[in-house]
């Protein structure tokens, strides 16, 4: 045994030995380590651009294994894991795909282009409430470039993806959402106004058309859109101006034609419009009074229904609706109609019956019969 | 020359350093732990820049050996490993014959029969052979030959610095868990790893050193290598409770395939060791052509260790019934690589395997009941910790494991559940476990940890008997003394000494004195002067030996009171117990 005063002088000696040691492997690992991850990045690198040319060029196979070894050198890039679980997802490997996304969610919940990868897989996996909850960070979420752009993006999409599943209240209420922070962006408000009249809030969608109109009068999308709109919330004036509008600027679809043609008729047939003279009043209460006599017949013969008198049982409500009309029809002359607006009125409740007991007997009408019931359906709600 | 010998045994001290002729420097006991202590802070950095270095060693080889896709090319993957095997051969058998096997029971014969020797040549040929052989493709694992490299830098350290022989035998351990640490980078599981398999006690003074030197290694390491996880945990979670059976089947499952691996071991090997030496040559070779066979047909994934293929597996880019395929092919290949002789670890494929089967069973049992809530991801997580139970039988290792990994415990229930299962059975069907398996193979007796583990605890309570009717003081006579022995019936009489203490004689001398003519003096002129130790019922058993051997009946007090007599215990008793508990003759399953 040596004596102890052995390990008083030895052991300061041994310490620095030892870390003299160390440093020298420290440095010597710290050469090997460096030039092995010189190696890594340049190798990860490649594939990544690899992987990249792969998904220019549709091959989604060939990028997925680019980026995997991409991923085998630099494991915790995110950059790649992201552009991996995009090309799984374009492949359709859609569970492999959520597994990256759900790895990167985990470590940047508010990423807001992750969530909105994982909210576009949970549609296609068909998973509303997953896809609604991450279209919400999306849009909440954290972008690096063009936040606003991205978000309004991503609300839009939201809303479509609600449209397409039914759920118009909630598409409405992110469109709401939406376009109280809407940029100066025409093709944008016109979007949008084509998606509040998709879900059904048609004062919204004329209320964007008409702030697309107000700095481009021409437009003739927004024309259409607005003429529909108000067609459609029975502001027939409206509705015939706007696409009037949009006919001088260029031919109009079919349906477009047909909403014109019917506000037209409207406006010629409503005899309760502002503005006319007691004779015209007259004389459109007269007209409605034989068309609506002329649809009663040729629904009556469609439905093999006998109208004849002298005194019909009146079982049917075409049949007591000709009854009716029947004992009217004498008195139907423009100038006794004009010396009594209640017997007009009386009148025209009968026109509004007729056309809509030969709807329900007969289907929707056309032509005058169409307006007629427009005119009456928008003094019902007008009532009301 | 033949090199038929165990890989164990090839580890014979050839270093005069280690021998008779072996002296240690004095240090007082309470400056060489201090000083132990420190040194283990040295081993982990050290064993921590080894394993560093290691591991890059590793991935340089398969980078330039099968190319740097991750797939790699199909004349690669059947030549390389051929090749690269035979290379490594040459190497084990001509210049580093102690690289055989994972390097756990090497680490363990270390401190149990060579006073802490492992030649600092053996970690340098397990450096470079084992990162040959796993950067060609064999189906291995870094762990195991990163615990035996920080076992020898640990073994070499401490023989230089001449430490005592009790710190030399208890040095390799404190290095193997730094390098385990160091190649897993999760310092709980190594540290209970180690205790757990290798050094099988809790001791303050080892934990502290085990701990230091695992922490040491992985900071090192995470400052080299980043503190990523080798693989990629999905996010996990157990929601329902009722969802633990399906993880109940996983564990039966998984005993069941620990089960298999280790019978194939156990079968293969003594069959290849068995075979001519020249054979030794090309074993490796035709492990490595099989291996490449397995890649060509379709199965690359289960070249290497397999870790970037762990992190698919745990985010759904195979099919369940791919999975199960990966997982047998996995024990297949695993179990080539290792009874041919190649260096190499069981660690990784053991995880590689676990998360395969675990994948394969969640993606089916999903199949079956749609309403399940975990991941795949959480199934192959849960069935890494099952095969790590069940195959290496380090049940407390394979939940921390788990969860140091993962860093989840919400799924702790879950893991607990299928370790349990996956441990029990194995423990039923295999008896004994793959490390003893493997050492009585090689004809090496070590002791086992797992049946150390399950051994009874015998105290002195389990020896104790009704303490005598009377005893006498130290003033009472001689012939007072041999009356009270002979009412009790007892061979030796007890004599309090003073109001805690006591002393006994035997009633042959008693009776010797009183024959004698000295039947009025006090018994104090024949007993013992000084009185024995305090022994209480809680006792070890063993630690009364010495006591029954001095004494020839031996006081047993209460802890609370020290004047109340419990019982008594002699040196026939403490026999008896032994005898009854089985421990003088041991038993082994026929390997």
């Amino acid at each position: 045994m040596k004596s102890s005063q052995e390990w008083f002088r030895r052991e300061p000696a041994i310490i620095v030995s030892l870390l003299v040691l160390s440093a020298a492997l420290f440095v010597v690992t710290y050469l090997v380590t460096s030039a092995f991850h010189r190696e890594q990045v340049h190798l990860a690198g490649k594939y990544f651009a690899a992987g990249q040319a792969a998904v220019a060029s549709a091959q989604p196979a060939t990028a997925i294994e680019d980026f995997h070894t991409a991923l085998l050198y630099q494991p915790g890039n995110q950059d790649y894991r992201f552009k991996l679980a995009q090309a799984l997802a374009l492949a359709g490997r859609n569970k492999e795909a959520l597994s990256h996304f759900l790895n990167l969610w985990e470590s940047e919940p508010g990423d807001g282009e992750v969530n909105l990868e994982i909210a576009r897989l949970a549609m296609r996996m068909n998973e509303p409430a997953e896809a609604s909850r991450f279209f919400h960070g999306a849009i909440y979420g954290v972008w690096n470039d063009s936040p606003e752009q991205h978000r309004l993006e991503a609300r839009i999409e939201l809303a479509k993806f609600l449209l397409s599943r039914g759920a118009f209240g909630q598409a409405d209420a992110e469109l709401v959402a939406l376009s109280a922070e809407l940029p100066d962006n025409t093709p944008l408000r016109l979007e949008v106004g084509s998606l509040f009249t998709q879900a059904g809030d048609l004062a919204r969608a004329l209320e964007q058309f008409r702030t697309v109109l107000a700095s481009n009068r021409n437009n003739v999308v927004a024309l259409t859109g607005a003429g529909h709109a108000a067609f459609e919330l029975g502001q027939y004036q409206t509705a015939a101006s706007y696409l009037t509008r949009a006919a001088g600027a260029g031919p109009l679809d079919s349906s477009s034609q047909n909403i014109l043609h019917i506000s037209q008729l409207v406006l010629e047939s409503d005899p309760f419009r502002r503005g006319l003279s007691s004779n015209e009043r007259a004389a459109r209460v007269a007209a409605s009074f034989e068309i609506a006599g002329g649809r009663m017949r040729q629904c009556a013969s469609l439905k093999d229904v006998d109208l004849a008198p002298p005194a019909p049982t009146a079982s049917t409500p075409l049949a007591r609706d000709y009854a009716k009309w029947r004992e009217l029809q004498p008195k139907i002359n423009v100038r006794d109609l004009r010396r009594a607006p209640d017997f007009m009125e009386g009148v025209m409740n009968l026109v509004f019956q007729i056309e809509s007991d030969t709807e329900q007997a007969c289907g929707p009408p056309a032509g005058r019969d169409l307006a007629l019931l427009l005119i009456s359906r928008g003094r019902s709600g007008a009532e009301k | 020359m033949k090199k038929t010998e165990s890989h164990v045994a090839d580890a014979v001290p050839t270093e005069p350093s280690s021998g008779p002729d072996y002296t240690p420097v004095y240090r007082s006991a309470f400056r060489e732990e201090r000083f132990f202590l420190l040194l283990a802070i040295f081993i982990g950095i050290l064993s921590g820049l080894a394993v560093v270095c290691f591991r890059i060693a590793i991935e340089w080889s398969r980078l330039k050996l099968l190319g740097p896709e991750i797939t790699p090319t199909p004349l690669r993957i059947l030549l390389v490993p051929v090749v690269v095997s035979l290379f490594v051969a040459a190497l084990v058998i001509w210049v580093f014959p102690a690289v055989r096997g994972s390097g756990v029971n090497q680490t363990k014969a270390a401190l149990y029969i060579y006073n802490g020797l492992i030649p600092f040549r053996t970690a340098v040929g397990k450096f470079i052979t084992s990162a040959l052989a796993i950067g060609a493709g064999h189906s291995l694992g870094p762990e195991d030959p990163s615990l035996q490299i920080g076992a020898g830098i640990a073994s070499a350290l401490g023989r230089r610095l001449r430490l005592s022989r009790d710190k030399l035998r208890l040095i390799a351990p404190v290095g193997a868990a730094a390098g385990l640490a160091a190649a897993f980078n999760a310092p709980i599981s190594a540290v209970l790893f180690v205790i757990e398999e290798v050094i099988g006690r809790w001791s303050a003074g080892i934990l502290g050193a085990v701990v230091l030197s695992a922490i040491s290694s992985v900071v090192v390491t995470r400052w080299f290598l980043g503190s990523a996880p080798l693989f990629r945990i999905p996010p996990v979670q157990l929601i329902r409770p009722a969802e633990l059976l399906a993880y109940a089947v996983l564990g039966v499952l998984g005993g069941i395939a620990s089960v298999v691996f280790a019978k194939g071991i156990q079968i293969l090997r003594p069959k290849l060791k068995a075979m001519p030496s020249w054979t030794q040559y090309i074993q490796p070779a035709i492990a490595g052509l099989l291996i490449g066979l397995i890649g060509y047909f379709g199965a690359p994934q289960v070249m290497g260790a397999g870790y970037e293929f762990i992190d698919q597996a745990m985010h759904d880019q195979f099919t369940w019934e791919f999975l199960a395929i990966l997982a047998g092919l996995k024990i297949l290949s695993t179990t080539l690589s290792f009874v041919s002789g190649t260096p190499g670890g069981m660690f990784a494929p053991t995880l590689f395997i676990g998360a395969m089967l675990g994948g394969a069973i969640g993606g089916a049992e999903r199949i079956l009941f749609p309403h399940l809530t975990g991941t795949v991801g959480t199934y192959a997580l849960v069935g890494m910790g099952v095969l790590f139970a069940g195959f290496l039988r380090a049940p407390l290792t394979s939940v921390f494991m788990v969860l140091e990994v993962s860093g989840n415990y919400s799924i702790i229930v879950a893991v607990i559940v299928a370790n349990s299962l996956a441990y029990l059975l194995s423990r039923i069907l295999q008896p004994v476990p793959i490390f003893d398996l493997l050492s009585r193979q090689d004809g090496v007796e070590l002791p086992s940890m797992e049946e150390e583990r399950e051994a009874p605890v015998l105290r002195v309570e389990d020896a104790m008997r009704v303490p005598p009717v009377s005893t006498v003081t130290f003033h009472d006579s001689i012939e007072d003394a041999l009356h009270a022995a002979d009412t009790a019936g007892e061979s030796a009489i007890l004599i309090r000494v003073d109001s805690r203490s006591w002393t006994s004689v035997a009633r042959d001398r008693l009776k010797n004195a009183f024959d004698s003519g000295d039947g009025q003096q006090p018994v104090s002129s024949i007993a013992a002067p000084d009185a024995m130790p305090q022994v209480y019922p809680d006792h070890p058993l063993h630690s009364a030996l010495p006591y029954v051997y001095e004494w020839p009946i031996v006081a047993v007090v209460h802890r609370a009171n020290q004047q109340k007599l419990e019982g008594v215990v002699t040196l026939k008793d403490v026999l008896r117990v032994y005898r009854r508990a089985g421990q003088v003759s041991m038993k082994h399953e026929p390997v």
